[in-house]
């Protein structure tokens, strides 16, 4: 049986900033801030105005504080993370209590839309890297192309965790790239390769690093 | 449910850390690789026992991720934690996020691994036309050159690997000076040889996107966040836009843009007099910039607490953290196992 790993300076360190109000206020800002990218689309399609926007957004900023707050309970030790079985309870607590306020404010059918849009974020990133990468070209992506892509990586990803990156994911790349020929221009294909690549290449690295490891 | 899961880490790395690792990745002395090897060599006992400080491990990153803040940056670099015995247990379970100890260093595993260096090599061939095209579409090159030009990144690509696998067998960091100076021979070697290719004037233009290279990252950002919207980013505003980052950014020695020192303020208020950008691309640029002002607040805050514990801080620090809100929340025993 393994040791208990010993706690290092780096541990106290971290511990401490886990902990620390204000990181964790700034952190919360962050994923304020991201959401105004990455929820942009949904609130041109529900039409929000300003002061809805700016309220969703301070919902997902308080939410986040509260699950960031939540996660300074954390035991840290030999460099790693352990989050009790109380403390995963909790987190559940502040997810439920999130998607609650969302509804209360925007109605069930915009809390739908929203976890719709949330299920889809790793498949919607490929599409926003193809669009900067060939913005420049005579084919920038649009956004009818960038939602039939989704449709079709969706289509061709088996159901797993929200949230959880392609590369953990058992995209059927071929597919994917056989069924974006009617859809992609070439220089969006060749940037579909890439992403493909890239994704294959890190499954690789990490198998390699961590040969234990059941993906 | 599956048991792989799959971690964000934030971390911070000091300004002079993220620097000398960036300076790393560019060229601005010549030596002989000959010379950088003899000299590798004679390091390589201090290096060892620097090696073995613990500590340090801890604050290794994946240094080729995307850094993003001015003035220091904190790092989005991605892990992976995954469950050891492939079940997921039930909700009563811990998760545990562990910093990686392997004896396979995560920078050097390309480099030395042939499938991962093939693998690597195959995204550069893809990647060029997304990464080199708003140049070529500037230099409005024959095909012919085009071709030569990439040919030539892409044996500088290789070169860039074979010193990154030196270092790994050297056991050396990548800031280790011996490095540093093979890395130098081979931009110089670039430099003469792109040069020669393109001539003095489509060379000085070429020159200047290298050196801002690193600003392309803000302009493809900013491209992929309103492409959705009706006034999508165009070349030529990206063009202005980049004239604006690339004036408000630090450069080093050799003209290099020095990396995460753009002032952001001032970028942000030459674009909005400039009137270059569309109401969208202004606001996306915003919100940007909005993003690198709390990752500095970020780093200086944990700069301070790190000075308050145990003085001032060397290196970077990979903060571990579950991401917030996750819809379902993380359940089983998830432990970042050792890497061999």
């Amino acid at each position: 049986m393994a040791a208990e790993p010993a706690e290092t300076t780096g541990d106290q360190f971290t511990r401490a900033l886990l902990n620390d109000p204000e990181s964790i206020r700034l952190r919360a800002q962050l994923y304020r801030l991201e959401a105004g990218r990455k929820y942009s689309a949904l609130y041109r399609q529900l039409g929000w105005s300003a002061a809805q926007i700016a309220q969703f957004e301070t919902i997902i900023e308080a939410a986040a504080t509260e699950d960031l707050r939540q996660q300074g309970g954390a035991q840290i030790k030999g460099g790693a993370m352990t989050l009790s079985p109380e403390i995963a309870a909790q987190l559940e607590r502040v997810r439920a209590e999130f998607e609650s306020r969302l509804r209360a404010a925007f109605g069930d059918a915009a809390l739908q839309r929203f976890l719709a849009v949330e299920r889809t974020s790793a498949t919607r990133a490929v599409a926003e890297e193809i669009a900067g990468r060939v913005y420049f070209t005579a084919t920038p992506l649009t956004a009818g192309q960038a939602a039939e892509l989704v449709r079709i990586l969706d289509a061709n990803t088996p159901p797993s965790d929200p949230g959880r990156t392609l590369a953990d994911r058992e995209v059927d790349w071929e597919h994917v790239l056989a069924q974006s020929q009617g859809v992609l221009a070439p220089a969006q294909l060749t940037a579909l390769r890439a992403i493909r690549l890239k994704v294959e290449l890190e499954a690789k690295r990490f198998a390699l690093l961590f040969p234990e490891a059941k993906r | 449910m599956s048991p792989g899961f799959r971690f964000a880490w934030i971390g911070t790395v000091l300004v002079l850390a993220v620097a000398v690792a960036m300076i790393v990745r560019e060229v601005w002395q010549t030596e002989s690789a000959a010379a950088a090897l003899k000299l590798a060599t004679q390091r390589r006992e201090w290096a060892r026992d620097r090696l073995k400080m613990a500590e340090q491990r801890l604050t290794r990153a994946e240094r080729d991720r995307k850094t993003a803040a001015a003035g220091v940056s904190v790092m989005a670099a991605s892990t992976t934690a995954t469950t050891t015995d492939g079940t997921a247990t039930s909700a009563a379970g811990t998760m545990t996020l562990r910093v990686r100890d392997g004896k396979i260093r995560p920078e050097v595993a390309v480099a030395t691994d042939p499938a991962l260096r093939a693998l690597h090599l195959q995204v550069f061939d893809e990647e060029f036309a997304g990464i080199w095209g708003s140049l070529l579409q500037r230099l409005n090159l024959p095909e012919a050159k085009v071709a030569a030009l990439k040919a030539l990144l892409r044996a500088h690509e290789e070169r860039r690997l074979d010193v990154t696998a030196v270092a790994g067998e050297q056991q050396l960091e990548l800031n280790d000076p011996a490095i540093q100076k093979m890395r130098s021979a081979d931009g110089a070697l670039l430099a003469k040889q792109t040069l020669e290719l393109l001539g003095p004037d489509d060379g000085k233009i070429y020159q200047q996107f290298r050196r801002d290279l690193s600003l392309q990252g803000v302009i493809t950002d900013l491209a992929a966040a309103n492409f959705q919207t009706s006034t999508p980013l165009t070349f030529a505003e990206s063009q202005q836009l980049l004239t604006i980052l690339s004036a408000n950014s630090e450069r080093m020695s050799n003209g290099f843009v020095r990396p995460n020192a753009v002032n952001w303020e001032s970028a942000l208020a030459q674009v909005e007099r400039s009137g270059a950008l569309s109401p969208a691309s202004v606001e996306a640029f915003r919100r940007l910039v909005a993003d690198q002002q709390v990752h500095r607040q970020i780093s200086q805050r944990w700069n301070e607490i790190g000075t308050t514990l145990g003085g001032s801080i060397t290196g970077g620090l990979m903060l571990p953290n579950f991401p917030a809100l996750q819809p379902k929340p993380w359940t089983g025993a998830a432990t970042i196992p050792k890497a061999h």
